[in-house]
This record gives C-alpha cells, sequence and structure tokens, in this order.
C-alpha cells in the first residue's frame, strides 16, 4: 500500500512549518510547551482520545495487508509455477481433447518467442479412491497424469526425505500420493489403492503408492489430494488414448514474477488457438486469483475503515472539544496576551504548535496501537471465519503503518487548525474579564453568509443526485440544505426553532421507507457512513436545543423529593454548554448507532434462522450428489436394501432425485448465454418440495389433455413441470438483485419469457419460464425442468445425479449420512446436511457481526475520554461555585451526584440516540430490503446489555473527577482563583 | 439587640501548610456576637478576617479552640451535619456573588429551600417574595448573565435570606460593586437586618459599609485588636 502522497506531503509541511516556528519564534513554542506540561493527567486523557482514530486506520489497513499476504501465499502455493491454463472447460467441467493440440500450441510460443519456461500436458481426473487395507476412503482424489519430460518448469515433486520424484519412473501400477492425499486415504508406502472412475461401466484403476510427495509446488496443485500417474499410463487407465485435458503454461520468472507476463502469453495462447482453430479457452488463472488475493485485502480494508469511521469521526469531535476547552480554560490569558501586543495569528500558532505535539505523539502512538488491534483482529479472525485450508499469519506492510500514522496527524492536525483558528477570534476585555463573547452583528453575519453558503451547496447536491440518479447527491443533498436554511435562521436569532425543524427534515428523509441509494452505481459505504452522521448530527441538534425544556417540565411535574436540588443543578448545566454537551454526545452516539445496527443484523439474523432455514432447505434435510457424471445405477433398489422406508418422512416418497446438467442458458431473443445449473427434477421432488415462488403465470397448457390449466398454488406450478415438458422455473437471480443476489451476470426474465438452455456440444432445448423462485441460493440456484427433458436432451456422461432426502423426525442424519456415503462410496457420492450447511455459514456470520461490535466498541473509548475531560474542566470551571453549593447547605454527597448526574445524563442520552437511531435504521434496511425474507425484531437483552455496559464504562470511567470535586473544603473552593 | 449570644468563639486557631510555608491565619480570636446584632469585620489583605467568617461559619475547620453557634459547637459535628445546619440555619453573601449561572434568578434564591426539602411549590413562592423584597421580581425568570452587578448581588442576597437563617455571612459584598451600588446594597443589608433582626457578619476593608455596622471589629495579624461601635 502507498503512502497518500497529498498527506504525506501536508503532515510534512506541517513539521517543517512548525521547526521553521520553533526557530523563529521560540517565545511561542516556549509558551506552547510549558502549557503541554501544565496538567500532565490531561494530555494523556488527550492523547489516549486522539490516538483512537489512527488506530482504527492502522488496523485496518494491517488487517488487509494480512488477508491480502495469506490469500497470495495461497495463490502461490495453490498454482506453483502454473501461470495459465489451457483447456476446455465447460461449467466446471474438463473435457479431453487430443494431445496434439498441445504439441501444437507448445510449437507455436517456441515461434512467437514468447515468454514462458515451461508447457507441460496434463490428464486431470476426479474420482472416489479406497485405501482397502488403511480402511479408508474419499470421493475426491484428483489424479494427475503428467509427462515428466515437461516438467522441469514446475519443479520436480519432492518426496518426504527431499529426494526430487519422476513420474517416469514409476511402475505399471504404482502412484505418488501428495501428503494431503496420503493423509485422506490413510496410506502409507506400498500399501493399494482402488480407484472408481465414472459410474455407469465404471473402471476399477488398482494403484500402489510408490511415495509421498511434500505439498509443495505440483505436489499441492489447487491444494488438492493428488495420485500421480504417468500420463501414458493415466491415458491407458481412464480410456484417454491420446487425450489430455490441460495444458499448464509457465511464464518466464519465479512463482510470483512470472505473473507479470500473463498478458503478453496469454495473447501468444489466443493467437494459437485462433490459427488452429481449436475448442479451447486460455485461463490467466494466477493473474486472476492474485487480482482476487489483493482485492480481498481491500475490501477488508475497506470493511474495517467503514466499521471504524464512526470512531474517527467521534475522534474528530474529540479533538474540537478539547481545543475549544482548552481555549476557554485560558481565555483570561489569552485576552491578557493580546493587550500585551500577540497578534490573533501569535495565538494561533501557538495553539498550532501545541496542537502538532498532540497530533504527532497520538498519531504515533495509534499506529502502533493500530498493530496490536490489527493483531487481535486476524487472531479472532482465524478462530472465527472459515477460511478453508489457507494459513492464518499475521502480516504488516511498514508503509501501511507509516500510511496510517500520516493520515491520523493529518487529519489531527487540520481540525486542530481550525479549531485553532476559532480560538485565536477572541474579543479581548471579555476574555481578560472571563465574560462569554455576546452575539455581535458580525457573528450574525457570518452565520447568515455560511447558511447561504451551505444552502446553496445543498441545493446543487440535490439537484446533481436526482438528475444523475445517484444516492451520492441524493443522501447528504436535502439534509445540507436544510441544515444551510437553519444556519440563516441562526443568524436572526431563531436558533432553536431553525436548527430543531431543520433535523427534524433530515431524519425523516434518511428514515423514510424507499431508498436513496443506487445500487449499480454508488458506494454503499460512503453511503452509510454519510447517512450515519446525517442521522446521528440531526438528533444531536433536536437533543441539546430541546431536551433541556423537557427535563424541566420533567421536574416541574416531579412535585417536590430529596433529590430535587440535586436534579435541578444536574439537569441544567449540560444543556447550557451546548457545543460542549453535543460534540460529546455525539462521540457516544456515533459509536453506539453502529453497534446497535450491527446487533440488530445480528438478532434479525437470529430470530429468523428457523425460518431462513426452511425455506432455503425447501423441506429437505440431506442432499447427496455424485462427483463422476452419470446416474448411479439401481440407486432405489440399493437404498432399499440398505435402509427402512421409515428413515425417510413419507417412506421413499421422501426421497427425490434431480439429474443435473451444468449448461448456458440464453433469452431465445438475446444474443448473450450465462451460466446455470439445469435441474431435471424428478416427480418425487415436484410433489414433495416446499420452494415457493415471487411470481408465475396464471395458466398453462397441459400437454397430456391440451387443456389450459390455471395456476394458482405453488404446488399447481411445480407440477406444471411434468405436465408440460417446455416449461421451467428459474431461480430468483432472474427477478433482479437483491439482498443476497448482486446486480451481475445473471438472466433478467419475467414468468412467459422464452429460455434456451444448451450443452458444451450445443445440443438445446427451449424452454418457456412458467415462474421465478423466492430464492436463489445454495441448493436453489438454477433452471429447473421435469427430468425426463434433461435425459432425454442431453447424453447421460454430461449429467450427475443429485438426491434429496426428508428424514423422519428423530433421525441421526449425521449417521445416515456416513452410511448413505459408506454404501454408495464407489459412485463417489457425497453429503451435505442442509441445516448444518446454513447453520454453519450462520454461525460464521454472528461470530464475525460480534467481531465487528468488538471493533467498534473500541470507538467507546474515545467517548469516555470526551466526557473525562470535560468532567474535568467543569470541576476546574465550577469550583466557586461548588462552594457556594456546599455553602448553602450541599452536602459532599450532593455535589458528587450533580456530576455524576450530569455525566449519566450526557452518557445516557448519546447511548439512547445511538441505539434508538440504530433500531429505526435496522428497521429501515429490513423494509426496503428484507421484509419478504425475514421477521423484524428487536434484541431487547442484548441492546440492554449494551446500553448497560457503554454506560456503566462512561459513568466509571470519569468518576474521579466528580469525587474529587465533592471533597473539596468549601473554604478552599471559594477562594479558588484559576 | 437581644442578649443572647448567637456566635461565640474561643481562643480559635487556624494554621494553614501552604507547601513549604505555615500560615497561622486565626492567633487565638475570642469572639461572641449577640442574636441580632450586625457586625463588621475589617483589616488589611491576609489580616485573616475571611478566614474567620470561614471557620466561624463551619466552610472550614479550626486547627484548635471552639466555635459555637446557637450554643452548638460546630467541632462536634461531621461534614454532613454541618452543611445541614448551614442549610437550615444560615445564608451567605460573596464578593463575586457565586450564583450558579445556569439557573434563573428564582431558581437560584430557591436552591436552599430545596436543600433543605421545603416543598417545590412552597420554596417557589418563597423565592418570588423575596425577589420582591429585593426588587427583583420582574427578573425573576432572568439568568446571573443578563443581570447588572447590582442585581445579581441583590439575588444573593435574597438567596442568603430565603430560608430565614439565624446567621447571615457576607465576605466582602459590595467588592465588586460602584459606590452608588454598593450603598444601595448596604442600605438592603441593614434593612434586611433591621427588619428580620438576624445577625449579620460581614467582612469588608471598606470603611463606609463597615460605618452601617453596630460594630466594628479590626484584625490585624489573625487575632481581633481593636473593637468600636458602627452608626
Amino acid at each position: 500500500m502507498g503512502l497518500p502522497e497529498d498527506a504525506a506531503l501536508a503532515v510534512l509541511a506541517g513539521i517543517g512549518l512548525a521547526a521553521i516556528v520553533l526557530l523563529a519564534r521560540p517565545l511561542l513554542a516556549r509558551l506552547a510547551a510549558r502549557n503541554i506540561r501544565r496538567r500532565a493527567s490531561r494530555v494523556l486523557i488527550v492523547v489516549a482520545g486522539l490516538l483512537v482514530g489512527t488506530a482504527v486506520i492502522s488496523s485496518s489497513l494491517v488487517v488487509g495487508d494480512t488477508l491480502r499476504y495469506i490469500f497470495l501465499e495461497d495463490v502461490y502455493v495453490r498454482f506453483g509455477a502454473v501461470d495459465e491454463v489451457v483447456s476446455n472447460e465447460f461449467s466446471g467441467q474438463l473435457l479431453s481433447f487430443p494431445e496434439s493440440h498441445f504439441e501444437g500450441i507448445a510449437t507455436d510460443l517456441t515461434a512467437a518467442g514468447s515468454p514462458v519456461d515451461g508447457v507441460a500436458p496434463t490428464l486431470l481426473k476426479v474420482m472416489p479412491v479406497r485405501n482397502v487395507v488403511g480402511n479408508k476412503g474419499n470421493q475426491q482424489i484428483t489424479v494427475m497424469g503428467l509427462n515428466a519430460s515437461h516438467e522441469s518448469a514446475f519443479g520436480p515433486l519432492t518426496g518426504l526425505d527431499g529426494g526430487a520424484l519422476d513420474t517416469d519412473a514409476l511402475g505399471p501400477t504404482e502412484v505418488f500420493a501428495n501428503e494431503r492425499a496420503a493423509a485422506e486415504l490413510n496410506v502409507t508406502l506400498g500399501q493399494e489403492l482402488t480407484l472408481f472412475y465414472g459410474t455407469t461401466n465404471q473402471t476399477l484403476v488398482h494403484a500402489t503408492v510408490a511415495a509421498v510427495v511434500r505439498g509443495a509446488g505440483t505436489g499441492s496443485y489447487e491444494r488438492r489430494a493428488i495420485l500421480f500417474m504417468d500420463l501414458r499410463r493415466a491415458q491407458a487407465a481412464f480410456n484417454e488414448s491420446g487425450a489430455i485435458n490441460v495444458i499448464r503454461v509457465s511464464n518466464v520468472g519465479g512463482v510470483a514474477d512470472g505473473v507479470a507476463l500473463t498478458d503478453r502469453v496469454t495473447q501468444d495462447l489466443r493467437l494459437s488457438i485462433a490459427t488452429r482453430h481449436l475448442a479451447l479457452r486460455v485461463q490467466d488463472v494466477k493473474s486472476e486469483a492474485v487480482a482476487q488475493a489483493v482485492q480481498v485485502g481491500r475490501d477488508a480494508t475497506e470493511l474495517f475503515l467503514v466499521m471504524g469511521a464512526f470512531g474517527i469521526l467521534a475522534g474528530v469531535l474529540l479533538i474540537v472539544n478539547i481545543f475549544v476547552m482548552l481555549a476557554e480554560e485560558r481565555k483570561p490569558e489569552l485576552g491578557v496576551a493580546r493587550a500585551l501586543g500577540f497578534l490573533r495569528r501569535d495565538l494561533l500558532t501557538t495553539f498550532a504548535l501545541e496542537g502538532t505535539f498532540y497530533a504527532v505523539l497520538a498519531a504515533a502512538l495509534g499506529a502502533f496501537a493500530g498493530l496490536g488491534l490489527g493483531y487481535v483482529m486476524v487472531y479472532f479472525f482465524d478462530r472465527l471465519v472459515p477460511h478453508g485450508d489457507v494459513p492464518v499469519t499475521f502480516h504488516f506492510d511498514p508503509a501501511s503503518v507509516v500510511t496510517a500514522f500520516v493520515a491520523g496527524a493529518a487529519l489531527t492536525w487540520v481540525t486542530i487548525l481550525i479549531a485553532s483558528w476559532r480560538v485565536s477570534r477572541l474579543n479581548i476585555v471579555r476574555a481578560i474579564r472571563d465574560l462569554p463573547q455576546p452575539a455581535t452583528s458580525e457573528r450574525s453575519r457570518g452565520f447568515l453568509a455560511a447558511g447561504i453558503l451551505v444552502a446553496l451547496g445543498g441545493a446543487a447536491l440535490t439537484a446533481w443526485g436526482f438528475s444523475r440518479d445517484t444516492g451520492m447527491g441524493r443522501i447528504p443533498g436535502p439534509p445540507v440544505l436544510g441544515i444551510g436554511l437553519g444556519l440563516v435562521a441562526v443568524s436572526r436569532g431563531w436558533a432553536r426553532v431553525g436548527l430543531t425543524l431543520a433535523s427534524a427534515f433530515n431524519l425523516a428523509w434518511i428514515l423514510l421507507p424507499f431508498g436513496l441509494l443506487n445500487q449499480a452505481t454508488d458506494s454503499v459505504s460512503i453511503a452509510f457512513v454519510m447517512t450515519g452522521m446525517i442521522l446521528v448530527g440531526s438528533a444531536i441538534l433536536i437533543t441539546v436545543f430541546n431536551v433541556s425544556e423537557a427535563l424541566r417540565a420533567l421536574l416541574r411535574a416531579a412535585g417536590h423529593g430529596s433529590g430535587r436540588p440535586v436534579l435541578t443543578t444536574a439537569v441544567s448545566y449540560p444543556m447550557e454548554k451546548r457545543f460542549r454537551t453535543g460534540m460529546t454526545v455525539a462521540m457516544f452516539a456515533l459509536i453506539l448507532f453502529m453497534v446497535t445496527l450491527i446487533s440488530m443484523v445480528q438478532g434479525l439474523q437470529a430470530s429468523s434462522i428457523g425460518t431462513f432455514v426452511e425455506q432455503q432447505s425447501g423441506g429437505y434435510d440431506v442432499i447427496a450428489y455424485t462427483t463422476s457424471y452419470g446416474e448411479i445405477p439401481n440407486f432405489r433398489t440399493i437404498l432399499q436394501g440398505n435402509f427402512t422406508n421409515d428413515t425417510f418422512l413419507g417412506g421413499w416418497n421422501g426421497v427425490s432425485s434431480a439429474s443435473v446438467l451444468p449448461a448456458k442458458v440464453q433469452a431465445v431473443d438475446g444474443n448473450r448465454s450465462y451460466d446455470y445449473t439445469l435441474w431435471g427434477v424428478d416427480n418425487f421432488l415436484i410433489r414433495s418440495n416446499r420452494y415457493g415462488f415471487t411470481s408465475f403465470l396464471p395458466s398453462f397448457v397441459n400437454e397430456s389433455t391440451g387443456a389450459r390449466e390455471d395456476l394458482t398454488t405453488r404446488e399447481s406450478v411445480w407440477l406444471s413441470l411434468r405436465y408440460n415438458h417446455t416449461l421451467a422455473i428459474v431461480d430468483r437471480s432472474a427477478a433482479g438483485p437483491n439482498q443476497f443476489t448482486p446486480d451481475e451476470d445473471r438472466l433478467r426474465i419475467v414468468p412467459g419469457t422464452r429460455i434456451r438452455a444448451l450443452d458444451a456440444d450445443g445440443r438445446a432445448v427451449n424452454l418457456t419460464v412458467v415462474g421465478v423462485l423466492e430464492q436463489a441460493l445454495q441448493f436453489t440456484s438454477g433452471v429447473f425442468v421435469d427430468q425426463e427433458v434433461v435425459q432425454t436432451v442431453f447424453p447421460a456422461q454430461e449429467q450427475y445425479t443429485a438426491y434429496f432426502f426428508q428424514m423422519s423426525p428423530g433421525t441421526d442424519i449425521g449417521a445416515f449420512r456416513a452410511n448413505l456415503e459408506r454404501v454408495f462410496f464407489t459412485y463417489g457420492l457425497q453429503t451435505i446436511d442442509i441445516r448444518e450447511e446454513i447453520g454453519q455459514a450462520f454461525d460464521a456470520s454472528q461470530q464475525v457481526l460480534t467481531l465487528m461490535e468488538a471493533y467498534l466498541g473500541m470507538g467507546l473509548l474515545v467517548g469516555i475520554a470526551g466526557l473525562a475531560v470535560i468532567t474535568m474542566r467543569a470541576v476546574v470551571e465550577r469550583r466557586t461555585q461548588i462552594g457556594a453549593l456546599r455553602a448553602i447547605g450541599f452536602t459532599r454527597r450532593m455535589v458528587l451526584s450533580v456530576f455524576l448526574l450530569e455525566i449519566a445524563l450526557i452518557a445516557v442520552l448519546g447511548v439512547g440516540i445511538g441505539v434508538a437511531l440504530g433500531i429505526v435504521f435496522a428497521y429501515k434496511i429490513w423494509a426496503v430490503y428484507f421484509a419478504d425474507i425475514i421477521r423484524f425484531s428487536v434484541p431487547w437483552d442484548r441492546l440492554l446489555l449494551i446500553i448497560g455496559l457503554a454506560s456503566v464504562a462512561a459513568i466509571a470511567s470519569t468518576a474521579q473527577p466528580a469525587i474529587q470535586a465533592s471533597r473539596l473544603p468549601p473554604a478552599e473552593a471559594l477562594r479558588y482563583i484559576e | 439587640m437581644g442578649e443572647e449570644t448567637i456566635i461565640r468563639g474561643v481562643d480559635a486557631h487556624k494554621v494553614y501548610n501552604s507547601g513549604p510555608v505555615t500560615v497561622h491565619a486565626l492567633r487565638g480570636v475570642n469572639l461572641a456576637i449577640p442574636r441580632g446584632e450586625m457586625v463588621a469585620i475589617m483589616g488589611p489583605s491576609g489580616c485573616g478576617k475571611t478566614t474567620l467568617l470561614n471557620c466561624f461559619s463551619g466552610l472550614d475547620d479550626l486547627t484548635s479552640g471552639e466555635v459555637r453557634i446557637e450554643g452548638v459547637s460546630l467541632s462536634g459535628m461531621n461534614d454532613d451535619a454541618k452543611s445541614r445546619y448551614r442549610s437550615r440555619r444560615m445564608g451567605f453573601v460573596f464578593q463575586s456573588y457565586n450564583l450558579l449561572p445556569v439557573l434563573s434568578a428564582a431558581e437560584n434564591v430557591e436552591l436552599p429551600l430545596l436543600v433543605a426539602k421545603v416543598p417545590a411549590k412552597e420554596a417557589r413562592r418563597k423565592a418570588l417574595a423575596l425577589l420582591g423584597q429585593v426588587e427583583l421580581d420582574s427578573w425573576a425568570g432572568h439568568k446571573p448573565a443578563q443581570l447588572s452587578a447590582g442585581q445579581q448581588q441583590r439575588v444573593a442576597i435574597a438567596r442568603a435570606l430565603v430560608n430565614e437563617p439565624a446567621i447571615v455571612w457576607a465576605d466582602e459584598p459590595t467588592g465588586n460593586l460602584d459606590s452608588e451600588t454598593s450603598a444601595q446594597i448596604m442600605d438592603l443589608l441593614v434593612r434586611l437586618n433591621r427588619e428580620s433582626r438576624q445577625t449579620l457578619v460581614l467582612v469588608t476593608h471598606d470603611a463606609i459599609v463597615s460605618s452601617r455596622a453596630h460594630r466594628i471589629l479590626r484584625m490585624r495579624n489573625g487575632q481581633i485588636v481593636e473593637e468600636t461601635r458602627g452608626g
């Protein structure tokens, strides 16, 4: 990750400027240094709060670095020296082609001077293999037939003893097993394996393990469990004489460097294929995989940055709050300084120098703290998120740490400069006498000008957003316009009414149940952060301008009580300092908004998992499928011989099947085809499934009777496939993108559309869409027709069979699956427990969300730091008032209660606003995207826990100044001069 | 004036430790003030007059000696007891007014009553009545920042008197006021003292102010060195 050059330049410029000032104005530097040393505890709190923003940035980058690194490493392990692959792949199946194609292509590459150092023919098959002696089998063992004379560029196969192994040296019945295959099959040297190739007319191949190959280079190709054979031997064993199905190509350079030549080599390969009119395709497998790995890293960084954006925002608010209060604290001395002759820019410079110290220190600490936080995130990622065989090791690019430092320092420094500018513009006499700055006509003009500018900006954004159909304008435009008009109202002295109305409008604009986002083009991340800022900001404005009236009304209604003087005092102070209070409330609200939103998503998932599983499973418990093409002969006979019918719901009627075929599907009047799975469903499946529809035709023609029959129920739509073989059902993706189906390459059709399904050889069937499913996930993705359609139009060897089982209540599904796989092992039958599969994905999702919540919770540190700073400031500001309160009879406990109540009021307001907005926004998301899928509910127990923890943490962490205030002797407080 | 002694101090000493420096602020002060008397305490800066006021009112503790208010020894009370006593039997007027800036005039005045657990409605009624007595009834809803210096001090006086205290302690009540306003404030204090017969102890360096008192005590170096009759 490179440095953001602008930010780096800005920070370098700032540091350079600071250095110049230090040398040129040593007096200002001395003042800044003395101020820093004045209150060490304050410095610690300030730096702790400021470093959070940088830590968020740093950890986001570091997590991205780690994921990018581990997935890149995985790419290099999986592909080794292989940069491109030439094959005749059709929807995931490798079709064989003459070995002479390889010879022609290799010749062409040499003639073109293509920068390749290796081209190798390969026969690659996947089949069940059993180790009888070792009592283990696996349905998905890869068998690779290699020609050793072409393998030099791809690195040798290496035995466990480190010696090179050569497939040329293998005996007629010998194979090498890589480490993974050896483990899967529990195999040792010399043991015999049985390879089951094909289902109809199955071929058994017996082989002996001659050596175990290390999992490196070709030995770990695509991280498969592999048996290596001599190519000729493999061709003979699998009836593929003179045929191969993969050509592996290695570019000049190492495993990582060769990818740079991909474009040239790919071009040369395509030229060769086109010239020779070969039905082959080139895939730049490594380049694609590298791009994906890099994208994973980017996506992870973006996700964490979005999650952490609110923490960063809260950090910015903290900086502003701190510097405004520092200015208030020093107002008299600043006034004296101006009276003595200091210029405004001297005050600005002094604050800026002090701020530079905080910025640099906090950014440096934050960058390193982010390393630690990133490490923790990666640790939990490893444990909570399924990541296949990819080993997770923490890794970071030092440039990321520097980037985080630069970004954090720049952000802090710019904010400090703005706050310092505001500070420098004080009235000298009022500052010396520590009187509030009056509303002047100059201030009113300032608000008016700002309001008009902001309103014009908002109007422009709005116009752009609607004209270009983009949420980037529609979302913020009207709120910005509203705030601009509110500022104009402020200039007229109508701050409360103006800003309250503007904020109420903003809330309504964001929360109304229509989408402002253009899902096709808008950045969801940016839109989400904008939305959060507008919601929280608007709620804060309404609160700070109106809550004191509400609280006072409550107090009046409350009558008398021993806590009344405490309540009266506690409630009044925060609402007098609106800016300070609003900033601090916002710090809590921003974080709690995000935490609540995530918690809501978790709750929605958890409360709906049962319904979701039921919808996705369609009523089935287990799905089984073969890895070899064809139909398992006498499947039901074998099943009935090994299981009793009470195992299944409805007896043998609870067993269904589908003939499955990878196909290309296109609209009849379209010219673009898409990869689809074609499901030929049997009568049992038609009658027993519980999948529903988003839309379907009102009627169909029964081919048997010629009569038109109404379609009114889900069951009748499915049955129409049986009675009219020209009909098909398509998955949900046909209805356009939704929360589960992004806007990517899929058919866009409605019931009644005519489509065509084709296989690799161009065999086709024309169909009419009768219905569009509710789902498009996992087991319901594809085009569904009657089984006879698939079996009559397409050859058996292109199909595989999937079996669906509805189990009787109480059946041990794990035991059933193990038995089923054992019985049908030679056919490579594998099984999936549908509920377990969905449940695992759900669990992983829940855990990731919990991880996000914990990450976000760190942002609470900012709020706590903010609250601590204003409490410390309040104790100092009100020291003589504390003395007065004690004089008129307030006890220590009452004074403590006043401060604790103030802290509690701010924390609870912030937490409450954040939680309330999080719930409401979650409802909007649910209403727009999920209402037809899951039921809305609020996880009150979890939210109450979050509210309680956040509030208690906030109050407990900031109680110390309050305790100090309560212990002040009255006389000492009264004679205090700041 | 009644003969009952409401404030009695015997051999009162107060020593401060301010870092390495020890300050003997009160050196054996003996004092007796009868109920209803208006006493002015004068002296140069640092003579101990504010310290005397703080220690005799219970805002601060003596190092040694005894103070009895209405016959009750302050040193026998814990902090809460002193606070409660102050809320019921004492009022305070400070040089810097020390009003709570976030409360209105009426809310500032009623605060001691609320502390003494007087019902809110009654507290408000009494507060408004006191504000009327100090001629600020039309300013009841204003915050201190919206009042002049004199008005703020009058609010402070109203706050000091609202709970009908036995004793009012005033530390430089006219210190931040111009001469005309000072005179008005003193007229008010004298009038209220005559009408309500509350004991009033005020610390001042202003001879004109002190001349309005029944008795003037002069302090120097932590001791009362002179006692004269006022006007």
